[in-house]
C-alpha cells in the first residue's frame, strides 16, 4: 500500500485493510490475550457479538473498555441488560458513572431504536445492547449506525444467532472456575479460532 | 446601486399563499376556492391539479367536470394572515421597518440602511437568496423605492435581477409592464383593457381626475404612489411578545405521522419568530383539538434553550410517536410564553459536530420516546443494602464495600445450595426504616463454574441468588 493509500484508508473509519495490517481503528479491550486475538481490540465503527449460554455472561469483558472510555469523558450506554448493572461494582471496576447511561426500554423495538440512535449520533463511544439474536436487516442497520457514528457496538446474546451475522467480531464465552472461557469465533482482519481463559478479578473476601 | 437616502423596499410577494397557508402535502390534487357574488371560482390550484388541466379563474362547476375528485377548500384568511406574519418575522433579518398587506399577500422590508450593513447590493442579494430557501412559502422578490412598485416588480417575476434604486427611474421602469400586473379589481382591468390599454405606462399617462371619477380615488392615488408622486401610508409590523399560533387543518387528521407535515411548517414559523426576536425557547406547548373541541395538550420541555427547527422537530417527533389521538385532529395550537436570551444558544445546523448540544438533543429524544423511567444514570448511595446502593445522586459517596458483583438481580432468585468460595459477609441495616434486613452473603459458584453472589438469612436454609460476577 502506498503511503497515500494507507493514509486515505486510515482516514476512513471502518475500512478494512487486510490481514496482518497494524490497525488503528480498534480500541484495546484492556485484556492482553483478547487484544492479541482481536488484532488490537474492539473494532471501532462496527459491531462485536458476545455470545454466551447464560444471560448477562461476558459483561466483565466490557469493563476495562467502559472504564477507560468514561474516565476520559466519553459516554457509554448499556441498553436493556438482563440485570441491574450494579453501580458499586462498576465504580470499583473504574467506570465513571457520570458518563454511563443505562437504558431500559419497555420492549425490543424501543431497545433497537435506542441503540441505533445512540450509535448513529456519535455521542457515545460504546453502546452495549443485550438482545435476542438480531435479524439480518436489523443487524445491518446497527452496523451502519456504528459506522456512521464511529462507535463501538457490542451486542450480547444469550443464545446462538444465525451463522450469517455481519458482525466484525464474534466471541463465545462460557463460565469456568474463577475465569471466563473465550473462543474467538470470528474476527474481521485476523484468523478466528483462538481460545483462552480470562481470569476473574479476584473477589475480595469479606 | 446609487447612493440615495429615500426608502428602498424589498417586497416579498407570496403568490400561492391562499393554498400554501393550508400546509398540505405537495402531491394533493386540491384547489382553493373563492365566492364572488354568485360565482364560485378557483383562485389557486396545486401543481398536480394544474397538471390535470385546472387553472385559477376556472368556475368550480367546470373544474368538477374535469377532475371530479378534486378537493376544494374555502379560503382561510386567518391562516393566510398568520403565514404572512411568519414571513414578516423572518424578514426582519434583512431590515426594518417591516410591513405587510394581507389583501395582496405581500411583505415589505425597508432595506436602504441594511445594504450598507450587508456590504452592498451584491452581498445582500446573495444573503436573501440563501436565507430564502428556508421559507415554506413560494416567494417572489422585487426591489424599488415605493412599495407598490416593489410589489409590481415582484409579481412580474423579475426577482432580484432588476432592482430599481432611484425614484427617478420608476416611471420609465413601469412603463412597459403589462396591464394585468395592476392590483385593481377585475372589472377595472376589463374596462381598461377594453379601452385598448395594454401596459402600465399607458394607464399612467391617463389624467388622474378622470380615473378617479371612473374607478374611485383609490385607483388614481395608487398610480401616483407607484411612481412616488403621492405619499405612501403604512403601519409597521411588530412581532408579538408571546407566541400563539393556531393552525386549522384542511381535513381531519387521525395519524400522528400525518400531523408532521403541518407541524413542520409550524415549527419553521416558530423558529423564524425566535430568530426575529433573537430569543430561544426551552418550553412550549402544543394542543391538538378534535372535532368535539376536546383538547390533547403536549408540554414540550428541552434540556437547553434552542431555536433550531431541526432540533425542535426531532424532539416533537419522538413525543408524537407516543401520542394517541382518539379523534381526528382539526386544529393545532402552538404556544410559548417564556423565552431565553439567545446569547447562550449556538446557531444552528452548520456548526453541529460531536458536541454537548448533540448529546443533549439525543438525551431528550431518548427520554421523549422511551419515557424518563427508561433512561437512568447510575450512582452509588451509602446504603449497605445491595438493592438500595445503586441509585440516587450521592455521587461523592466513597463507602468502601467488599467487592461487589457486576450484575444485581432485580429480585433475588431461589437457587440450590451453591459451592461457597469464601466466608460470609453479614449485611444488616435499614432497621430504622422499619424493614430490617439481615443477610449472609457469599461468593459462590454454580455447577458450570459461574461465579454467583448468593445469600441466605441467618435462620433460614434457603439460598437466594442476588448477583453475578461475569
Amino acid at each position: 500500500m502506498s503511503a497515500l493509500a494507507s493514509e486515505v484508508a486510515s482516514a476512513i473509519p471502518g475500512v478494512w485493510r487486510g490481514l496482518g495490517q497494524a490497525r488503528s481503528d480498534v480500541e484495546s479491550t484492556g485484556v492482553p490475550d483478547l487484544d492479541r486475538a482481536l488484532a488490537g481490540g474492539w473494532p471501532i465503527g462496527a459491531l462485536s457479538q458476545i455470545v454466551g449460554r447464560m444471560p448477562g455472561l461476558g459483561f466483565s469483558l466490557m469493563m476495562p473498555l467502559l472504564a477507560r472510555m468514561t474516565q476520559t469523558g466519553r459516554p457509554v450506554a448499556l441498553v436493556s441488560p438482563p440485570y441491574i448493572p450494579y453501580a458499586p461494582a462498576l465504580r470499583d471496576a473504574g467506570v465513571d458513572l457520570d458518563h454511563l447511561l443505562w437504558i431500559t426500554p419497555k420492549d425490543r423495538v424501543d431497545a433497537l431504536w435506542a441503540a441505533e440512535q445512540m450509535l448513529r449520533s456519535g455521542a457515545f463511544a460504546v453502546v452495549a445492547l443485550w438482545s435476542p439474536p438480531l435479524e439480518a436487516p436489523i443487524e445491518r442497520r446497527l452496523q451502519l449506525a456504528a459506522e456512521t457514528g464511529c462507535g463501538i457496538g457490542l451486542v450480547a446474546h444469550s443464545t446462538h444467532g444465525t451463522a450469517h451475522s455481519i458482525a466484525a467480531v464474534r466471541l463465545q464465552v462460557a463460565p469456568a472456575p474463577a475465569s471466563l472461557q473465550i473462543e474467538v469465533a470470528r474476527c474481521r482482519g485476523t484468523r478466528a479460532g483462538a481460545r483462552f481463559a480470562v481470569r476473574d478479578a479476584e473477589p475480595r473476601a469479606a | 446601486m446609487a447612493v440615495e437616502n429615500a426608502p428602498l423596499w424589498l417586497c416579498i410577494h407570496l403568490p400561492s399563499l391562499p393554498l400554501e397557508a393550508f400546509a398540505l402535502p405537495p402531491e394533493e390534487v386540491v384547489s382553493v376556492v373563492e365566492t364572488q357574488g354568485s360565482r364560485r371560482r378557483l383562485i389557486r390550484v396545486s401543481a398536480p391539479a394544474r397538471q390535470r388541466g385546472l387553472y385559477p379563474g376556472m368556475a368550480v362547476s367546470a373544474a368538477l367536470t374535469l377532475v371530479p375528485d378534486i378537493r376544494l377548500l374555502d379560503r382561510k384568511p386567518e391562516a393566510e394572515r398568520q403565514a404572512l406574519e411568519a414571513v414578516a418575522c423572518w424578514a426582519y433579518r434583512f431590515g426594518a421597518p417591516v410591513t405587510i398587506s394581507t389583501a395582496t399577500g405581500s411583505v415589505w422590508i425597508e432595506i436602504r440602511r441594511s445594504l450598507r450593513l450587508f456590504g452592498g447590493w451584491r452581498l445582500f442579494r446573495i444573503e436573501v437568496e440563501r436565507e430564502g430557501t428556508a421559507l415554506s412559502c413560494t416567494a417572489l422578490y422585487g426591489v424599488a423605492p415605493t412599495r407598490p412598485a416593489a410589489e409590481l416588480l415582484a409579481r412580474s417575476g423579475v426577482g432580484l435581477d432588476r432592482p430599481i434604486g432611484r425614484s427617478s427611474q420608476l416611471s420609465l421602469s413601469m412603463r412597459d409592464k403589462p396591464l394585468t400586473l395592476l392590483p385593481f379589481a377585475e372589472q377595472t382591468l376589463d374596462i381598461l383593457y377594453g379601452s385598448g390599454l395594454r401596459s402600465v405606462g399607458e394607464v399612467l399617462s391617463l389624467p388622474r381626475d378622470g380615473l378617479a371619477r371612473r374607478f374611485g380615488s383609490g385607483t388614481a392615488r395608487w398610480l401616483d404612489q407607484l411612481i412616488g408622486h403621492a405619499p405612501d401610508v403604512w403601519k409597521a409590523f411588530e412581532p408579538p411578545a408571546q407566541y400563539r399560533r393556531r393552525f386549522e387543518l384542511a381535513g381531519v387528521v387521525t395519524s400522528t405521522e400525518a400531523l408532521l407535515f403541518p407541524l413542520r411548517a409550524m415549527i419553521g414559523d416558530f423558529s423564524q419568530y425566535l430568530r426575529t426576536r433573537d430569543v430561544a425557547v426551552q418550553q412550549f406547548s402544543l394542543v391538538f383539538v378534535d372535532g368535539f373541541r376536546q383538547r390533547v395538550a403536549l408540554e414540550i420541555g428541552l434540556l437547553a434553550p434552542t431555536r433550531d427547527p431541526v432540533r425542535l422537530l426531532l424532539v416533537l417527533r419522538e413525543r408524537l410517536d407516543k401520542l394517541t389521538l382518539n379523534e381526528g385532529v382539526q386544529e393545532i395550537l402552538l404556544e410559548a410564553n417564556h423565552f431565553e436570551p439567545a446569547s447562550i444558544v449556538q446557531d444552528d445546523l452548520f456548526q453541529r459536530g460531536r458536541n454537548d448540544e448533540d448529546r443533549a438533543t439525543l438525551h431528550e429524544r431518548l427520554v421523549a420516546r422511551l419515557g424518563p423511567e427508561a433512561v437512568h444514570r447510575l450512582a452509588v448511595t451509602p446504603d449497605h443494602r445491595p438493592e438500595k446502593a445503586w441509585s440516587g445522586t450521592h455521587k461523592g459517596d466513597t463507602t468502601v464495600h467488599p467487592r461487589r458483583p457486576l450484575w444485581l438481580l432485580p429480585e433475588p432468585q431461589l437457587i440450590d445450595p451453591p459451592k461457597l468460595l469464601g466466608p460470609a459477609e453479614r449485611i444488616e441495616c435499614g432497621w430504622w426504616e422499619g424493614t430490617q434486613e439481615r443477610r449472609d452473603y457469599f461468593v459462590a459458584e454454580d455447577d458450570s463454574g459461574r461465579r454467583l453472589w448468593a445469600y441466605r438469612q441467618p435462620d433460614d436454609t434457603q439460598w437466594w441468588l442476588h448477583g453475578l460476577w461475569q
